[in-house]
């Protein structure tokens, strides 16, 4: 009993050693964000600021525009994930609860977007945002991040699991299928509706390809685009550079921090082999 | 009248719900996909027009490019260095945190959250722990490697990031699966005298390897496009060493307006990805376990 308890402490203090050694680069930048710049690269290799300072900070919000790149990602991540929400829910409940012509050809070519990287299209979609003079704005950075056919499949092996006879019984009850999606399917959904919502914020919110194509005014940035502004290659400025990069981290780290269970059994569904 | 106009609403009915995402589909993966096949045989405009059809003559160009050459070859190395070790590290944290304890939560976050990280800002803080002399890795393990700007350890560098990100995600998916092995199956074994290492690769590794397989199937065609890491830190140099298939499309299209050459690179990336993805369902046939 006793040397099964010990185990049991030994093991977690690895566990624990491991989770500091993953979180080193993170908790390192957020600990030189606070450092004086003569205090970040010196032959003392400081891990904790020995004089700790906001001046990295300030320095990010009055050279750059950060406060408008995370205002941009915001809106741009909260665009997204709403409209592959609704998107993605509806070509569900087609696929998972009507029977119609085409039904298995539709499915298939939904299913062979996952085979087409996004990066291969990014050349020709550039061509397309172009043309309808979409750049610089939030559609044309939304644009290709609108519909994920991994969440067209999520969702539909979710609704699969409801029967068919729900909506039998609520048209009896003189329901109509746009009533029965929004006050009965959404509502038990909501699992699988927060899952998709997550998931598709913590992706959009990291792009970085995309946005920086098609956006050349400044004050369009995204987050991502616009901290790596904060130094060129040969500079040295690291502090605001990690002062950018922890107002950065923040909100996917916390929406992983809490929702991590939830985001991971959602990702689940489409690797599991049927 | 009125009976078939309903009978054609109805009958309408689910494409309908289908339509928004079939434009969406249709307009930024299938057109863009058929256009860049097609126009991959034509010397293509600075506005990305198609002019003069040229059948596979772009092809032959890059194919003989040795720039698209050193960057397959770098796609390729940078493939082999990160998908198996990041499974590896993924197999190992997994196999740890297995059995439920009190600080489970914290360190099953902490060891998922790359996963969360966006290349583009973890590629930054990378940059400065790389610095040479001075950053925390050559300090503290006190040797001086120019790590982004010395030609023969700038694409290891890069490397070493990614493996960093996809420890994360391989972790998760295997913890998961590691968790779902029936713990009877487990104990007989254990009865049976075999020590751990005996069952780590008796029964664990049999049993995850479907996980395995669609990580190491995903994390390959992720890393055939990898382009964010190389275009934050090295912009491909120094001397091309750190050049990938999608910097050289980028560099064509973006910096010279050359579409006439990224059409076909990307095609040509698409097939080589996927023929890199198929081949490892050959190894499917012989190594995955399915119950």
């Amino acid at each position: 009993m006793n040397e099964r308890r010990t185990t049991n402490i030994m093991m977690q203090v690895i566990c624990v050693i491991c989770a500091l050694m993953v979180l080193f680069p993170i908790l390192y930048a957020f600990s030189a964000s606070f450092m004086r710049p003569e205090d970040i690269l010196t032959t003392s290799h400081y891990l904790l600021p020995p004089h700790p300072t906001l001046a990295n900070y300030i320095q990010a919000f009055t050279t750059t525009k950060i406060a408008r790149y995370m205002g941009n990602s915001f809106i741009i991540a909260l665009i997204c994930s709403c409209v592959r929400v609704i998107l993605a829910s509806m070509a569900a409940f087609s696929f998972s609860f009507y029977e119609f012509r085409g039904k298995r050809i539709l499915f298939a070519l939904t299913l062979a977007t996952i085979m087409i990287p996004p990066d291969v299209l990014v050349v020709q979609n550039y061509v397309t945002i172009s043309k309808m003079g979409l750049m610089n704005t939030y559609a044309g950075i939304c644009s290709i991040f609108l519909i994920s056919a991994n969440n067209i499949f999520l969702m539909r092996q979710n609704f699969l699991t409801f029967s068919r006879s729900l909506q039998e019984a609520s048209r009896l009850d003189g329901c109509s299928d746009l009533q029965f999606f929004f006050r009965i399917l959404l509502p038990v959904s909501r699992p699988v509706l927060i899952t998709v919502f997550m998931n598709s914020f913590v992706s959009v919110w990291n792009q970085y390809v995309w946005p920086m194509l098609v956006t050349t005014k400044d004050e369009m940035r995204t987050v991502q685009v616009g901290i790596t502004m904060l130094k060129d290659r040969e500079s040295s400025a690291f502090g605001p550079v990690m002062a950018g990069a922890s107002i950065a981290l923040v909100p996917t780290i916390l929406i992983f921090a809490l929702f991590l269970r939830r985001i991971v059994s959602g990702m689940m569904t489409g690797a599991v082999k049927e | 009248m009125r009976s078939s106009a309903v009978r054609i609403r109805n009958r309408a009915r689910p494409y309908l719900w289908l339509l928004p995402a079939f434009i969406l589909f249709f307009v930024f993966t299938f057109y863009p996909f058929l256009q860049t096949i097609y126009k991959s045989l034509f010397i293509v405009d600075t506005a990305g027009r198609a002019k003069t059809f040229v059948g596979l003559d772009n092809y032959r160009y890059i194919l003989s490019d040795g720039r698209f050459l050193t960057a397959l070859k770098n796609t390729l190395w940078f493939v082999v260095l990160t998908v198996p070790i990041s499974k590896v590290l993924g197999f190992a944290l997994a196999m740890l945190a297995n059995k439920r304890r009190a600080l489970s939560s914290f360190y099953e976050t902490s060891f998922a959250m790359p996963m969360a990280m966006a290349a583009s800002v973890i590629g930054m803080i990378f940059q400065l722990l790389y610095v040479s002399p001075l950053g925390i890795i050559n300090g503290t393990l006190g040797i001086n490697i120019r790590w982004l700007t010395d030609a023969r350890y700038a694409m290891l560098a890069i490397a070493i990031i990614q493996i960093w990100l996809s420890t994360g995600y391989a972790f998760v998916f295997l913890l998961s699966a590691i968790r779902s092995v029936p713990s009877d199956l487990v104990e007989s074994t254990a009865i049976d005298g075999a020590g751990p290492l005996r069952q780590v690769f008796s029964i664990y590794l049999p049993l995850v390897s479907p996980t395995m397989f669609y990580l190491i199937f995903t994390d390959m065609a992720y890393g055939m496009m990898m382009m964010s890491l190389v275009n934050i830190l090295t912009n491909g140099g120094p001397s091309n060493s750190t050049l990938t298939l999608m910097q050289y499309i980028f560099r064509q299209f973006n910096a010279t307006g050359n579409y006439t050459n990224a059409n076909p690179a990307a095609v040509v990336t698409f097939l080589l990805t996927f023929a890199v993805t198929m081949a490892t369902f050959a190894w499917e046939d012989k190594g995955v376990h399915y119950q």
